[in-house]
């Protein structure tokens, strides 16, 4: 008699749902840019300044409007050698509201803003101050030089 | 007999595998021409363009190229800089394309762990300089297209040298520190480089036009960049070096670049394509 067969592991969804969303709490002691000169208020990073060259492509402004309180969720790819910072859920990660940036994604993967050089969403260069809206795809890349 | 006449009278009808008729100048027909005539081989092939006769070697590039876009590529000059992972592959594949003119240059030699993934490194060829197999590999796949390759790495005077005359460049280099320089020295002759990098299983490709955006001042911020963690795999560097050389290929052909002002990054580990533009 054979052994009896292990029960199959369970399908992913193509579509996230709450069992594989990353809910991210973003503590207040990260919400602060990586780079800048220290913690900023609830609502996020709030001097563009301060993470200015920190990624080297320029940014995109993304839709004006007012700030929306709800979670936002966001797909990210973390490239090459920041693959050690994907969220272990996937690639699908919700950010508290209201009105979080790129840096706060950053932030929530414990992903270092000097180990980043290339920050795009949505297929446009950004950069750390970029806002986040539900749906964006966020990839974030390290330098490379290879040939 | 003139050599257009000399052409016609050699070419030989054939049918293309959709059933297309055509007439073909083969490979040894071109080659007495040339002795005859005192030509390059590439330039009887290209006189057989004009005529619409096609050279038997480039025959299933016929669907791909016009007989004018051919005959553009065996009159066009590229340069290549760096004859590694990336520059033999490109090497290889605008050899083969019919590039009439391949200007390369690196001074470096093979060593052990380029043989993961290099086209050029061979067991046999340890040791020794990238730019001399570059020349025996295109002799061997493409004897009637002109290289040269230095066996030197070049400086700012000596990419300017290399990229005069020529109609696009390739950035095959490795590392940061030369890409800029090859960069400055094609904008200011007026030549569009067509760049790529690569590290582990991901790499990406972008063109630069005269007047484009500095792309490495936005790529190239770390002084440790990732290759040097992930090291670079054969099946990424080959990928990225034939999109590189697709692009330069639609630059020589006359067809307008896909890339410009654009970053293509590829990430095998899931597949992916994603074009950027940096705009």
């Amino acid at each position: 008699m054979t052994a009896a067969c292990p029960p199959a592991d369970p399908v992913t969804p193509d579509v996230p749902d709450a069992a594989n969303v990353a809910d991210v709490a973003v503590a207040p002691d990260r919400r602060s840019a990586p780079g800048s000169q220290g913690a900023d208020g609830p609502t996020g990073p709030t001097d563009p300044t301060a993470l200015a060259g920190s990624a080297g492509l320029a940014g995109s402004a993304g839709p004006s409007g007012p700030p929306d309180p709800a979670p936002v969720t966001v797909t990210v790819k973390c490239l090459a050698t920041l693959a050690a910072y994907r969220p272990a859920s996937g690639a699908v990660v919700r950010l508290p509201g209201p009105g979080p940036r790129v840096a706060d994604l950053a932030a929530a993967l414990g992903l270092p803003a000097a180990k980043i050089t290339t920050i795009l969403r949505n297929g446009a260069p950004a950069d750390l101050w970029t806002p986040l809206f539900s749906g964006d795809a966020v990839t974030f890349l390290p330098t490379l030089s290879g040939g | 007999m003139d050599l257009s006449r000399a052409i016609a009278a050699r070419a030989v009808p054939a049918t293309l595998p959709d059933g297309t008729p055509v007439r073909v100048l083969s490979g040894p027909c071109a080659a007495d021409l040339a002795r005859e005539h005192a030509l390059p081989v590439r330039e009887v092939d290209a006189k057989a363009l004009d005529a619409g006769i096609l050279p038997g070697r480039y025959l299933r590039n016929f669907m791909a190229y016009s007989t004018a876009e051919q005959a553009r590529l065996l009159r066009s000059a590229v340069a290549l800089v760096g004859l590694g992972g990336l520059g033999g592959t490109v090497l290889e594949i605008v050899a083969r394309t019919g590039v009439g003119t391949i200007v390369a240059a690196d001074g470096d030699a093979f060593e052990e762990s380029n043989l993961n993934r290099q086209l050029l490194a061979e067991d046999g060829r340890l040791e020794r300089p990238k730019a001399e197999a570059a020349l025996a590999r295109a002799a061997a796949v493409n004897p009637t297209v002109t290289v040269t390759a230095r066996a030197a790495f070049l400086d700012a005077a000596g990419m300017a040298d290399c990229l005069a005359g020529v109609q696009a460049a390739v950035d095959a280099l490795g590392g940061l520190t030369d890409r800029p320089v090859l960069a400055r020295a094609a904008a200011a002759r007026g030549i569009p480089l067509v760049t790529a990098a690569v590290a582990g299983d991901m790499g990406y490709v972008a063109t630069v036009l005269p007047g484009g955006p500095a792309l490495w001042d936005m790529l190239g911020g770390s002084a440790d960049p990732a290759e040097n963690a992930l090291g670079c795999q054969a099946a990424g560097v080959t990928v990225v070096a034939g999109l590189q050389a697709a692009e330069a290929l639609r630059l020589l052909a006359g067809r307008p670049p896909r890339l410009a002002g654009k970053l293509l990054v590829v990430d095998l580990s899931d597949m992916t394509f994603e074009t950027v533009s940096l705009a």
